[in-house]
């Protein structure tokens, strides 16, 4: 049989066996081992080996009871801060366990590590993607998909390796790129609403001579297209002019009129509000003199609808005569 | 069924208690737990399991210099190890109760 080793040698066949571990945590682990394995020495009857095993055992046992994360730390200002901002969390932690629920979550939390890996590999893809494709949720074509694929296959290779792994800057890279995935998901949800195809969005009025915030509605009808007018009927099948919409806040509701469409401005009297419809429109007419006044208005008489003669006083702040007729 | 299985899950508290009557070093730990009858008990598992805890804010440490044999580092409680062992035995006073109600028409021959 072997001379019994000395607690130098057995530590350091404890060390050799650890090696594959980072040396910071190495060291941190393994700190006061040869004090620990001397005093185990210094018990009477038994070599170390006999006591506590091959070193290579022994360090497994070590490894297995110290848990999968060692973690940094040490003496840099960083790693006390880490060390007392961990303990904080901790702490936090351990008052919350008494809470069943809070209990339950921390046991069913870790089995939603994969779904996070994958959102946050297909986030990080299509912020990749966004000046270069089409916007929206989903990856535009084929390579944008492949290009997806591949980021998420890469976000779920490196959760799978797990945190302990490389270095401070990479584990610290990979918690920045959490951090902008979790941004990216939560603006993107947040999103939702406005990118949605029958968007009703907020503006401030078409025009500055529209000082009241006002609705602008933009392809309601989801058959034909933008929605460029609209055209009240009563019961009867009576066809209405002037009729005033409003959205629930009391902001006019406008349509854009189509690029083919302007509106008809009568030369003497108030132009036309915008939130009553049917609007007074009529196609563009091409101008023979692109350098002469934008506007045309038109005689009073005969009106080509009789919405436009009726300028009746209203609460929401008067249009003010615009030169140029609304069209984008 | 092997009690060292056992252990492993609930060797954080075996160890939290012993250093709630008092301050520890690691060797002492271990000799401690063997006397109150977990003789199962690894080494490598309470040196480790110190360590962590240790790493996890739950313990303070201090190191002892000592005239013959080796400087002894000696791990006690701080208020996140107290807490830590309080909600933990809490945990395994239920388990244990409920172990023990499910096992009463057990005989264990």
């Amino acid at each position: 049989m072997n001379p019994p080793m000395t607690p130098q040698k057995y530590a350091a066949a404890v060390r050799e066996a650890l090696a594959d571990l980072p040396a910071r945590d190495r060291d941190v682990l393994l700190e006061d081992l040869d004090e620990h394995l001397a005093e185990v020495a210094a018990e009477p009857g038994m070599s170390l080996e006999e006591r506590l095993g091959s070193p290579e055992a022994y360090a497994a046992e070590l490894r297995a009871a110290y848990g999968g994360r060692p973690s940094g730390g040490g003496s840099s200002l960083g790693g006390r801060l880490r060390e007392r901002m961990s303990g904080a969390v901790r702490r936090v932690h351990t008052r919350l366990l008494v809470l069943p629920p809070y209990r339950q979550a921390a046991v069913f939390a870790p089995e939603l590590r994969p779904a996070w890996w994958v959102l946050r590999g297909y986030a990080i893809a299509l912020a990749v993607l966004a000046p270069i494709s089409a916007p929206g949720l989903v990856p535009g074509d084929l390579p944008a998909w492949v290009f997806t694929l591949a980021v998420i296959w890469g976000s779920v290779w490196l959760g799978r390796r797990g945190r302990t792994r490389g270095s401070r800057w990479s584990r610290a890279l990979l918690l920045g790129a959490d951090l902008l995935a979790a941004v990216l998901v939560v603006t993107a949800m947040a999103d939702v609403p406005s990118t949605s195809s029958r968007g009703v969005a907020f503006d401030y009025g078409p025009r500055p001579d529209v000082y009241a915030p006002g609705m602008r509605v933009e392809r309601v009808s989801s058959l034909g297209g933008d929605v460029s007018n609209i055209f009240p009927y009563a019961e009867d099948g009576t066809p209405l002019h002037n009729v005033r919409l409003y959205d629930q806040d009391g902001n006019p509701i406008m349509l854009e009129p189509g690029f083919d469409q302007e509106f008809v401005i009568p030369c003497d009297g108030e132009p036309p509000m915008r939130n009553a419809y049917p609007l007074p429109l009529r196609p563009v007419e091409h101008r023979a003199d692109p350098a002469g006044p934008e506007a045309t208005c038109v005689p009073a008489t005969p009106a080509p609808t009789d919405a436009t003669a009726s300028a009746t006083p209203s609460a929401s702040p008067s249009p003010s005569p615009s030169a140029t007729p609304s069209r984008r | 069924m092997d009690s060292s299985q056992l252990l492993k899950g609930v060797l954080d508290l075996a160890v939290l208690a012993v250093l709630a009557e008092r301050d520890s070093y690691g060797y002492d730990v271990v000799r401690r737990l063997r006397e109150v009858g977990l003789e199962d008990v690894g080494d490598a598992s309470v040196y480790g399991t110190l360590r962590r805890l240790f790493k996890a804010g739950a313990l303070t440490s201090y190191v002892v210099a000592s005239d013959e044999g080796p400087h002894r580092k000696y791990y006690g409680l701080n208020d996140v190890g107290r807490s830590l062992l309080q909600t933990s035995a809490k945990t395994w006073t239920s388990f244990a109760a409920t172990m023990n109600d499910l096992l009463k028409e057990v005989d264990p021959g």
